[in-house]
């Protein structure tokens, strides 16, 4: 398995049912303010340096996009990396959210 | 796209605006601690600027550590009315903030971060208010207590408390002032582990919430269909204080719970 906790430190990840959502309810309720986007995003992204593991977004989530690593999706591990290369390099997380945005969402 | 085409992370290097917004700012000074027991205590810490809350709802509290923000989330007991936040803090063993936090003195700055939190009072809500909080679960609900205190109509208000040790039973002169004052409060401590040495001049109830609620709420005269029930602490007492409320007849949307899990 690629995207491990051990591997990102990541506690939680917010996956592809955020992309075009503004909800935006986890972050009233996060701790830490460990989740962040900026206008050119089309999803919320979770810092892996800050994240606490309290998993106050997956509950107040509408859209259940906020999981712990550990129980991420297989058919979303991709975006584990997402979330730890937003805070690395914006640009490059948004790429490939653009390109998983095009993914067809499995119906669960 | 597979997982293996992804290329390693990329080094930190964010576009100046977006460090800018997470720059961290030690913003707030420690003025004071009152040591329960050794794991246990209240600490006070004033914020340069108001910090803004409701009761009930939860901050951060952060230190920096080998130059990097930790943070855990505490829900102030004191009034939003004050300046100075009041913190009931639990030491873990290992854990990677709360030893630090254990040698923090008078005149240290730390990090405390915007209020969050959906566990808060209704307005005008004249039910009554049942609260039950095991150990330092019991921060919010001081907060909201004197809330409810503030407000021209008081409804009845009930405070169960479970602790391991009586020493941990935080607040509990606040609230003996509150009720010399005339406030109608109910108030029952509860003690988990009545044959601890620490524990021998304990005369009241004695056993865990879940099992001695039926008692609790006989004692209290709780009436279910016109009560608001707030839980708060370890999620295993919360969630079984929830199920022996719904049994009650208190109904389900009438129940709010925050849970602490064991922050380290």
């Amino acid at each position: 398995m690629a995207y491990t906790r051990e591997e990102w430190n990541m506690a939680y990840v917010i996956a592809q049912p955020c992309i075009d959502h503004n909800e935006r309810a986890c972050l009233d309720v996060c701790p830490v303010d460990c989740i962040t986007s900026e206008a050119a995003d089309r999803k919320l992204y979770v810092d892996p340096d800050l994240c606490i593991d309290c998993g106050a977004c997956a509950d107040a989530c509408p859209n259940d996009a906020a999981f712990r690593a550990d129980k991420l999706p297989a058919e979303w591990a991709e975006f584990a990396w997402v979330d730890a290369a937003w805070y690395r390099d914006p640009a490059a997380a948004r790429q490939v959210v653009e390109e998983l945005a095009m993914a067809p969402v499995p119906s669960r | 796209m597979t997982l293996r085409q992804l290329p390693p992370l990329p080094a930190r290097r964010l576009p100046p605006r977006v460090e800018h917004r997470l720059a961290v700012e030690l913003n707030a000074t420690v003025v004071g601690r009152t040591d329960l027991t050794d794991a246990v205590m209240v600490l006070r810490v004033r914020p340069d600027e108001a910090l803004p809350f409701a009761a009930g709802q939860y901050v951060s509290l952060g230190m920096m550590l080998d130059g990097r923000l930790v943070q855990r989330p505490y829900s102030p007991a004191s009034s939003p009315a004050q300046r100075e936040l009041e913190l009931l803090v639990r030491h873990v063993r290992g854990g990677e903030l709360t030893p630090h936090l254990w040698r923090l003195a008078n005149g240290d700055r730390v990090r405390l971060g915007r209020a969050k939190g959906l566990f808060r009072l209704e307005d005008d809500d004249e039910r009554q208010h049942l609260f039950v909080a095991t150990g330092t679960g019991v921060a919010p609900m001081i907060a909201m207590i004197g809330e409810l205190l503030q407000r021209p109509s008081q409804p009845k208000i009930t405070l169960l408390h479970g602790v391991g040790h009586q020493r941990e039973l935080a607040f509990a002169d606040r609230i003996g002032a509150w009720q010399r004052a005339g406030h109608r409060i109910s108030y029952l401590p509860a003690v988990s582990r009545p044959e601890h040495p620490e524990n021998a001049e304990w005369l009241a109830w004695a056993g865990r919430l879940t099992a001695l609620l039926p008692e609790l709420l006989q004692e209290s005269s709780c009436l279910p269909p016109r009560t608001v029930a707030y839980l708060c602490g370890n999620p295993a007492v919360v969630s079984g204080v929830r199920d022996g409320l719904m049994r009650h007849g208190v109904p389900a949307d009438a129940i709010r719970h925050e849970e602490y899990w064991p922050i380290s």
